[in-house]
């Protein structure tokens, strides 16, 4: 089958082989004179290489076209003898002249091909490296390289990157069985494999790349015959181009791990700024209650017993900012992992008002309720502690006898969690600041003090749920938390 | 060597090949008459020789074949690509003895550009030229681009193909649309091929006919053309072939496929029927009051003259035009000019245009007496839509239109310069102009080389829009002057 359509794909060479004759005939009928017939014949010839690319065909064409000039045109007509002999030098030259046409085109032939396949490898490289030099990140930058080494060179390719396997179209590659051949190629720095002096009897080509110590990078192509010298330095000018980028990739890495190890020393300043700051206060108030009670001999029960509900609310404030502050560690190392429970609201807001039910003293809390049942997938525990800081900032930062309120409401298939207070209101100033986890005022203005990282926990937390907080003062006075969650 | 100019000796060289294989295809004709087998050397030589040059042309120039755009700036290429055609097309017969090279290239010029006016003697022509200039009317008429393109599939050829005077939005796949236009008018050929030999004609002239029918050409394989026949069968198929070729391509392609509603309200279909139903008994009254014939007869004739005329075919049912009246004279020579559908194989003004006109005319009354605040839509019906015709469309038409009665004067002054009447000159020059091929003979085998010439390049105007020459003149312009 293959044969029969070689065959017909050859149509242009008969298609060139009938009009020839069939201007021969012509040129005869019009006396052009013989010589002309055969200087067509040799255009033919030509014509034929130019077309099928093969000096064969032109060989093979210039025989026939000797063997047909002879029966047609030479006397005796009709048979293959020759009467006048000067045609057999004709002939001979012609053959000459024809052979001599093919081997030359032949030869231009092959250097032009040979200049177009340099040409399109150079096209092929520089469309790499454009490629290369604009895109990030080493999984993609390693995908990139293969594919592209795929696609030029035709060969199915695997890299190797501190003991991951990168590959093309995501095969798996069991590579383990030539973890060893791999590790000797980056050692060396080498190729080795098919097609090099040592272990050539291997599946692959295995090709050390060295870019920085520390990382180590293998290129295995499946090299299925010899390479020849261009793919061979296509190949290389690629990966030096890999190594090139992969620098530039490995640097920028440094320096954003430079970055964030900076970020975490600054994190880390901040939480001990915070710590001594929040301690301090409450560490004063412990210190003279307890000194207070260890000195004085007589109090009455009253007081001792007012001295040391002080002290233990200001352990508790302290045991809650610890709290925080390992929640927030936890936050900044993207430790926290959300533990999704149905839960009511209603619930939630009652262990939340609970929590801090002992601490409200001359506050009033109001907590209203919504009609409907609101069940929501949340993580209880780290809810409950949102509303807990929460309710506990507005006792903290409001006068004694302040009203709080809680309430919850489903909206546009949201849940608002609000909780309000009618005291000093929020500084408009520090209004958008209050969730930024360095903030803290140092004054202590109405009966505030600073707010600590508690807020800060709660926005983190909020919009791990996919929600958001807010906070805004209140018409009259106060200021409100305002929770947003989906459902 | 600019890559520019080598796409452009690309595209030379496949259009070569192309018009070297339309020379050799008559060929063929010798395995139905081997009596004429000397002939086939005047094809095969010019024929196989501009198949080598052009292949070798396309081979040296090959990978700068996309290197250009066809757009209005490459306009003058169709042009040069047409005059090569005429010129090659004519070696065949410049090739015979008893043609001159200017009377071959009138032959050629006439048979590309679907006229039909003719020099040489019918009788004494073998079979393998009249198939070839039967065949020289269809790839002419249906336009050596759309062979372009069936061949090749190649983008950028949209351009060309307006720009040669087609109009239709057959489909946005150009090549499938192409195949399909070829494609219907084999379908009528073989029918009217079918339907002439079952009716008197023999297979080779019925072949023939139909082709030149199809194709608004009129070549005919008689001296008389069909008053030959003098059959009315034949004379109604003829009408009908020449009808069907007259109108445009995308009409055909909604017939076929059964949209009738598209096109019933396309004004040139109202054209037509306009001319056929009023205008055609009228004359007929003029003719038989005139001629002394019945009215019967006179209506055959005086519909199939204007059918004739208005499709821009040229056969002709009457032996000659000396015994009509005037006033029938200048009726046809309206009809020429107006010519036939955009987007067909007929020449002229076309009729969209004439329709445009008139009604441009009526706009431009009604916008002077109605109030300045009311706005009428200006708008014409352009086979299965309103199409919105804006103020530049009628400055073009208008145009169009006045370049086109320049040359029809100019024409007619040649000829009265020779000594014609001006009735026969401006006969004679709407024919040549509006690619008709009605002849009241002025253009014979013994005219003189300046008339033959300005005939070549009347026909060769008129098949090409004359609009694209004159551009492609001041594209030329403007290379020389940079």
């Amino acid at each position: 089958m293959k044969l029969i359509n070689k065959f017909f794909k050859l149509w242009k060479i008969y298609a060139i082989f009938i009009l020839s004759i069939l201007l021969s005939f012509t040129f005869e009928a019009f006396s052009f004179g013989y010589e002309n017939i055969l200087l067509l014949f040799i255009i033919s010839v030509v014509l034929v290489i130019m077309e099928s690319r093969s000096y064969i065909f032109g060989f093979i064409t210039a025989i026939v076209l000797v063997l047909f000039f002879n029966f047609f045109f030479t006397d005796p007509k009709y048979t293959f003898m020759i009467e006048n002999s000067k045609y057999i030098i004709t002939l001979v030259i012609f053959l000459i002249v024809s052979f001599l046409i093919s081997s030359l085109m032949q030869k231009l032939h092959k250097e032009a091909t040979r200049a177009q396949e340099g040409e399109q490898k150079t096209d092929a490289l520089y469309n790499v490296a454009k490629g290369l030099l604009s895109i990030s990140s080493t999984k993609r930058i390693n995908t990139f390289f293969i594919e592209i080494i795929q696609k030029n060179t035709g060969f199915s390719n695997y890299l190797y990157m501190d003991g991951k396997i990168y590959s093309a179209y995501n095969n798996h590659f069991e590579f383990s069985k030539y973890i060893k051949h791999i590790e000797f190629a980056i050692k060396t720095g080498s190729h080795i494999g098919a097609g090099t002096s040592y272990k050539p009897d291997l599946p692959f080509r295995i090709i050390g790349i060295s870019v920085i110590t520390g990382h180590k990078i293998a290129l295995l192509v499946e090299i299925t015959e010899n390479l020849k010298k261009y793919e061979n330095d296509f190949l290389n000018a690629i990966i030096n181009l890999y190594k090139i980028v992969m620098q530039k990739e490995f640097a920028k890495a440094d320096e954003e791990n430079s970055r964030f190890m900076a970020e975490n020393e600054r994190f880390k300043n901040q939480i001990l700024r915070s710590i001594s700051h929040d301690l301090r206060t409450p560490l004063t108030s412990i210190l003279t209650g307890s000194t207070l009670l260890y000195n004085e001999i007589d109090i009455d029960e009253e007081t001792r017993r007012v001295v040391l509900s002080e002290i233990i609310d200001e352990v508790d404030s302290m045991a809650l900012l610890m709290e925080n502050i390992l929640q927030m560690t936890k936050f900044q190392n993207e430790e926290v992992q959300l533990q999704k429970t149905k839960e009511s609201v209603d619930e939630i807001v009652s262990q939340a008002t609970n929590n801090i039910k002992k601490r409200l003293l001359k506050h009033k809390l109001f907590i209203e309720k919504s009609d409907e049942v609101i069940i929501m997938n949340i993580d209880a525990k780290l809810l409950i502690q949102v509303i807990t800081n929460l309710l506990d900032n507005a006792i903290q930062h409001t006068n004694e006898d302040s009203e709080i309120q809680v309430q919850y409401y489903l909206h546009d298939n949201k849940v608002h969690i609000l909780v309000s207070d009618n005291g000093g209101g929020i500084n408009e100033d520090d209004l958008a600041r209050i969730f930024d986890s360095d903030y803290f005022t140092n004054e202590k203005k109405d009966n505030r003090r600073g707010f600590g990282l508690g807020l800060t926990i709660c926005q983190a937390i909020v919009e791990k749920h996919g929600g958001n907080i807010k906070a805004y003062n209140n018409k009259d006075n106060g200021a409100t938390f305002d929770i947003v969650l989906p459902l | 060597m600019n890559s520019k100019a080598r796409s452009i000796y690309s595209y030379i060289g496949i259009f070569m090949m192309i018009i070297g294989s339309i020379i050799i295809i008559p060929i063929v004709t010798v395995l139905f008459f081997p009596e004429e087998s000397e002939q086939i050397k005047y094809f095969a030589l010019p024929g196989i020789l501009t198949i080598f040059i052009g292949y070798i042309l396309l081979y040296f120039n090959k990978e700068y074949h996309n290197a250009i755009k066809f757009d209005r700036n490459s306009l003058w290429l169709i042009v040069l690509i047409w005059l090569m055609a005429i010129v090659i097309a004519s070696f065949p017969i410049a090739l015979l003895n008893n043609y001159s090279f200017t009377q071959a290239i009138f032959e050629s010029a006439s048979g590309l550009s679907t006229t039909g006016l003719s020099v040489m003697d019918v009788s004494v022509t073998p079979k393998i030229f009249l198939l070839y200039r039967s065949e020289l009317q269809f790839f002419g008429g249906v336009g050596l681009v759309l062979v372009f393109v069936s061949i090749l599939s190649k983008q950028n050829t949209y351009a060309i193909y307006a720009a040669e005077g087609h109009d239709d939005q057959l489909s946005p796949n150009l090549v499938k649309s192409a195949r399909r236009i070829i494609g219907i008018y084999f379908i009528y050929i073989t029918i009217g091929t079918i339907f002439l030999a079952v009716f008197g004609m023999s297979i080779f002239d019925a072949i023939n006919h139909s082709i030149a029918a199809i194709s608004t050409g009129g070549f005919s394989t008689k001296v008389d053309s069909i008053y030959h026949y003098q059959s009315l069968m034949i004379e109604i198929i003829i009408i009908v072939l020449m009808l069907l070729g007259g109108t445009n391509f995308l009409i055909h392609h909604y017939i076929i496929t059964g949209k009738f509603n598209k096109v019933r309200k396309h004004s040139e279909l109202k054209y037509i029927i306009v001319v056929i139903l009023i205008f055609v008994p009228l004359f007929a009254l003029i003719v038989s009051k005139f001629q002394n014939m019945s009215y019967v007869s006179s209506f055959r004739i005086t519909l199939f003259q204007f059918v004739s005329a208005a499709t821009t075919t040229g056969f002709s049912s009457v032996p000659t035009f000396a015994v009509f009246s005037s006033i029938f004279l200048l009726m046809m020579i309206l009809l020429m000019i107006i010519g036939g559908g955009i987007g067909s194989t007929a020449g002229g003004i076309k009729q969209f245009r004439t329709i445009l006109i008139l009604k441009s005319i009526f706009w431009y009354f009604r916008d002077s007496v109605s109030s300045k605040r009311l706005v009428y839509k200006k708008t014409v019906y352009k086979i299965n839509k309103r199409e919105e015709i804006s103020d530049k469309m009628i400055n073009s038409t208008y145009v169009f239109v006045l370049i086109y009665f320049s040359f029809l004067f100019l024409g007619a002054l040649i000829f009265v310069g020779h000594g014609y009447t001006l009735e026969q000159s401006l006969f004679e020059t709407a024919s040549a102009l509006g690619t008709v091929g009605l002849s009241v003979g002025l253009f014979t085998y013994y005219s003189p080389n300046i008339i033959l010439w300005m005939g070549s390049i009347l026909m060769f105007i008129g098949r090409l829009e004359i609009l694209i020459v004159m551009i492609s003149i001041v594209n030329v312009i403007n290379k020389f002057r940079k």
